[in-house]
């Protein structure tokens, strides 16, 4: 049985300095592992698809796959790595974990991904897999879970830092919006030489409302956003806005606000300023004036999460949980109708948490219609939601 | 086939390709661009469809140039040949050797990049050489990833359209801008966490088995370029 030790301690504790030096340590006396929370700093990136990385790790001495993650893994043989979806790929990394010679395994925040059968698994699987190795978590959902995990090392690193201050967020100057109706009719989505993803799914998304996109990882749910957003197109089925016919694909989209999983997908810019600057001026093209806009907004938004003084700075430059924290910023700008989240709460501690969820009642309050994905019970807790569920290419619940 | 009969397999048939004698080059490209399909199996059709559709419009313009516009081959043209050649014969054999070095080089980087660390790891190559190509090429992974990203955050943002539009076309050069503002972006952060803990690509080069020498499969293949070779410098000569 391995030792499975959790880092305590809230965002900016120095939780994943601490994950990388001690790695940097216990690798001069054995192999180590490390899986992060995103594709660059959970898989190798030598190796294409599924199958490629999979021999990698059998070349480095890692054993087949567990039967359960064979199971899963077998129908993506062929797949690309970046075409798995955010959960997926922990999925695939945690089979390097099962190497019997690891001396250490990092986990920083990657399991967090998952859904919860998938969450409760990986964990026996770190605890029971061959060889002695130590694994460390960092992981924001697991602390209240006593059962699964042997002991709490506290980390007391720098904390405060960039504190997010909801007070300072410009609600007052929120304009009503009028309230936009989301209908989806009868989607079907295959990705290109791929798995059907969507089968004569319809459902209905009422603005004032929250809900909650639900499902297995990799059952479609960011998949379904991004039709919603117009990155992936539309070839069977229908979208309208309050009856009238929407194709985000061809037209663009211009109901939704969205903050992606993973934040570094999302800019569009080397800076905040810049990626802001650039939406601005493409909503209000015909209305000009983006910069008398754009300052009061970032000055606003970058005294809720501490940035204030480095709105120009270059974005890589910001630590990981704080780049999610400012993915945020466009939804909360209430320039668009609809606010989408993709796992918003992603490496977030539980005050930030409590913050996002009372912030976005505020949306909620005025018209604003949110959605999300997430496996976080934190915030469905503080922000209860209609729950529509994605599974087995079909959408069902809601209204 | 194994790397190192596939990178011996294209230097041959791409020497065989600039020997200049234009009557084998038909019987070369059909030799050697059906041989070349065949070897790469099921993707071998997907290969030499992008080749054909690389070639294409280049086609077309000679067709249009030499056969249709000024009638003559070119090197009656250029060169006052006193050889009677037909400007179709002439455009044709031109074509089909680009087309052969497209399928060639599609060829190879399609076998070589779905197989990628073997790929490079078989290479018959000092061993730090390899880890350096293994690194190199696994940029280009983040430039596909970095380019998804790009596509994605301008498109969320409407600032493109995920459709072919005027306004794609107006801003294309942000997409570029981004994409490679998102690779480097990728390749930095897996130097600074995964690669950097566990010492990737260092600890990967040392669990590979060391390079191997030809195959059967490569000594078939590359005989048949080398005949293709002799054939082409034995017309030349003649």
């Amino acid at each position: 049985m391995r030792e499975l030790v959790l880092l305590g301690g809230p965002n900016f504790s120095g939780r994943s300095d601490h994950l990388r030096d001690w790695l940097c340590d216990e690798r001069t006396a054995g192999p180590v592992v490390f899986i992060g929370p995103s594709t660059a700093s959970a898989l190798t990136g030598l190796a294409p698809t599924v199958g490629a990385e999979l021999d990698l790790y059998r070349t480095r001495g890692v054993p087949a796959p567990p039967e359960e993650l064979t199971a899963f893994l077998d129908p993506r043989f062929r797949q690309s790595v970046t075409s798995l979806s955010g959960g997926e790929q922990v999925l695939l990394a945690l089979v390097a974990t099962g190497r019997p010679d690891a001396r250490a395994v990092a986990v920083d925040c990657a399991l967090e991904q998952l859904d919860e059968d998938w969450r409760r698994w990986a964990l026996a699987y770190l605890r029971s897999a061959a060889g002695g190795a130590e694994v460390r978590l960092a992981d924001n959902q697991l602390l209240p879970e006593r059962h699964a995990y042997d002991r709490v090392l506290p980390m007391t690193g720098a904390t405060g830092s960039f504190r997010m201050d909801p007070e300072a967020a410009p609600l007052a100057s929120l304009g009503a919006i009028p309230p936009v109706r989301l209908t989806v009719d009868d989607l079907s989505f295959r990705y290109p030489r791929g798995a059907l993803v969507f089968q004569g799914c319809s459902f209905e998304l009422h603005p004032g409302r929250v809900y909650r996109l639900r499902g297995a990882n990799g059952a479609g749910k960011s998949t379904l956003i991004r039709l919603l957003c117009g990155v992936l197109p539309i070839r069977r089925g229908h979208v309208s806005i309050d009856g009238a016919p929407y194709r985000p694909y061809a037209e663009g989209n211009r109901v939704i606000a969205l903050s992606m999983q993973n934040p570094d997908d999302q800019w569009s810019d080397i800076g905040l300023a810049g990626d802001l600057g650039r939406r601005l001026r493409r909503l209000h093209s015909s209305t000009g004036d983006v910069s008398s806009r754009l300052e009061p907004l970032l000055s606003s938004w970058g005294g809720v999460f501490g940035v204030r003084d480095r709105l120009r700075a270059h974005l890589l430059d910001f630590p990981r949980v704080l780049r999610k924290r400012l993915s945020w910023i466009w939804p909360l700008s209430g320039r668009l109708p609809w606010l989408v989240f993709d796992e918003p709460t992603l490496g977030q501690d539980d005050a930030t948490v409590t913050r996002l969820t009372s912030l976005l009642g505020h949306y909620v309050a005025l018209g604003y219609g949110v959605l999300y994905v997430s496996h976080d019970r934190r915030l469905s807790r503080g922000l209860p939601a209609t729950d529509l569920l994605v599974e087995d290419g079909r959408v069902t619940g809601g209204d | 086939m194994s790397s190192n009969g596939l990178v011996l397999f294209l230097v041959i048939a791409v020497a065989s390709l600039f020997v200049p004698s234009r009557s084998v080059v038909p019987i070369l490209v059909l030799a050697l661009g059906s041989a070349f399909t065949l070897a790469l199996g099921r993707r071998g059709v997907v290969v030499a469809r992008r080749a054909l559709l690389s070639v294409a419009p280049l086609a077309i313009f000679l067709t249009l140039v030499w056969v249709v516009i000024v009638g003559r081959a070119p090197e009656v043209v250029f060169f006052r040949s006193t050889r009677p050649a037909s400007p179709w014969l002439s455009v044709a054999a031109i074509t089909s050797r680009l087309f052969l070095l497209a399928l060639l080089t599609f060829g190879v980087i399609e076998a070589g990049s779905r197989i990628r660390p073997p790929f490079v790891f078989g290479l018959a190559l000092p061993r730090e050489a390899r880890i350096v190509l293994l690194a190199t090429t696994s940029l280009v992974g983040a430039m596909r990833l970095g380019a998804e990203r790009a596509h994605t955050a301008l498109v969320s943002a409407n600032i493109l359209t995920g459709r072919r539009s005027w306004r794609n076309l107006a801003h294309g050069w942000l997409l570029v801008r981004t994409t490679w503002v998102a690779a480097v972006g990728i390749a930095v952060e897996r130097l600074d966490t995964k690669w950097k803990c566990e010492d990737l690509p260092n600890a990967a080069a040392a669990a590979l088995p060391p390079a191997r020498g030809l195959n059967a499969r490569d000594v078939i293949w590359t005989s048949l370029a080398g005949l293709c070779l002799c054939g082409a410098v034995a017309a030349l000569l003649r």
